[in-house]
């Protein structure tokens, strides 16, 4: 039930006709929004492998005795491989052996294959908002060769969505980007890692949950 | 000869031989696994130890174990461009082994906690949470115990407390119980 999806950037987009005076109207408007805009990120972001490590804590059972009140508090641990086995369970769909999850500039979230070819857009039960802009820049990036070392930091919120697992994680994403010079062919090798502590709250098997944990970004590409 | 000169002889014989010895034990594994492979023949008489501390960190071990492969050497000096090209590789090859379920991906990932490379090591150490296999834990105690680095030491220890508890699935389907 599973089958190969492109991904937004590599869709054909749809050509309009506009007529010369509704251009040149069109690129006033652009021109006079690209001063409005308060921040652009220096950089497109790269498409990037999300780990996900996330302790969570729920309430196992709560007695209550006379005066006393006793509780348990159970933790599990929730990795990208079980939220994959987690996702295949409640869609009842099956992905091949050795599938990642592949979180995108955009913040949408993709199982692909070892070789990065997406098999599925899971955005609906997990999905990540990357707020770019408000991005902190700590390194230099060269504009005309590409080259870069920096150090980002942007805060990042994981979602959950999903029947046994519900809630949403947030923390300050820490991204090193290093492209080197370009290539024969003009393209920068861009190799990005990031790491993010993260904690948040929801509910696990419908009941109230705390999680606390890592989220890891790694990602390699050519642009 | 006086007797203050005598002292300052012994006292050199001493440190030579401290020097010689902490030279053989703190030999790098990638340097042993390069010689072991360039030397074929058992017969050959061994390298004389070479004392190289700059290239060992503190919390590497002599040997990994022999049920798990040989970490990768890196191939290009330490200097050298393709050195960080060929460190980003590797720590993509291990994040990329950590998605699979099998034995031998594992025993890759655990090979490479042994690798004289920190980044080497610490990208292992990622991908070996991130595998969430429980028979990685024997190899992580082994190496807590025989770490020299504080910090290491607590990055393992966490990683087997991690590793310890129950997974997500196994609460929402927990095995049946077994009965005699």
């Amino acid at each position: 039930m599973w089958g190969v999806v492109l991904r937004p950037s590599a869709r054909k987009t749809a050509c309009l006709t506009i007529p010369n005076t509704m251009k040149a109207k069109l690129n006033a408007i652009l021109a006079a929004g690209l001063f409005l805009l308060p921040a652009l990120p220096l950089h497109a972001s790269v498409d990037s492998i999300l780990t996900v490590v996330v302790n969570c804590y729920y309430q196992q059972k709560v007695s209550t005795a006379g005066d006393t009140i006793a509780g348990n508090v159970d933790i599990v641990r929730i990795d990208s491989k079980q939220l994959l086995v987690l996702l295949q369970k409640e869609l009842a769909v099956y992905f091949p052996r050795g599938v990642q999850l592949e979180l995108a500039a955009d913040g949408k979230v993709y199982v692909v294959d070892a070789k990065s070819v997406v098999v599925m857009d899971v955005s609906t039960y997990i999905s990540a908002t990357v707020d770019v802009g408000e991005r902190l820049l700590n390194g230099q990036r060269n504009l005309a060769t590409k080259q870069e070392n920096t150090r980002n930091y942007y805060p990042i919120t994981l979602t959950f969505n999903l029947v046994a697992l519900h809630g949403t994680i947030r923390g300050i994403m820490v991204e090193s980007l290093t492209a080197g010079a370009p290539d024969r062919y003009g393209f920068n090798i861009t190799n990005e890692k990031g790491n993010a502590i993260v904690n948040g709250s929801g509910s696990f098997n419908g009941k109230t949950a705390y999680f606390d944990g890592t989220l890891n970004l790694l990602g390699r590409t050519s642009r | 000869m006086p007797r203050v000169h005598l002292c300052w002889l012994a006292g050199g014989a001493a440190l030579g031989v401290a020097v010689f010895l902490m030279g053989y034990g703190f030999r790098p594994v990638a340097d042993t696994r390069q010689r072991a492979a360039a030397t074929p023949s058992r017969h050959d008489p061994p390298d004389p130890p070479q004392f190289t501390p700059s290239r060992r960190l503190p919390g590497t071990l002599k040997q990994h174990p022999p049920e798990l492969p040989a970490p990768v050497p890196p191939p290009y000096p330490a200097d050298s461009p393709q050195h960080q090209d060929w460190i980003a590789t590797r720590i993509a090859d291990l994040n990329a082994l950590a998605w699979y379920d099998d034995a031998d991906s594992l025993h890759r990932i655990l090979a490479e906690l042994y690798n004289p490379l920190q980044e080497i090591q610490a990208a292992a150490l990622t991908a070996t949470i991130a595998f969430g296999s429980r028979d990685a834990i024997p190899c992580l105690e082994q190496l807590a115990a025989q770490s020299r680095d504080p910090k290491q030491q607590l990055a393992l220890t966490d990683a087997i407390a991690y590793l310890r508890q129950p997974t997500l699935l196994e609460k929402l389907d927990p095995p049946p119980e077994h009965t005699e």
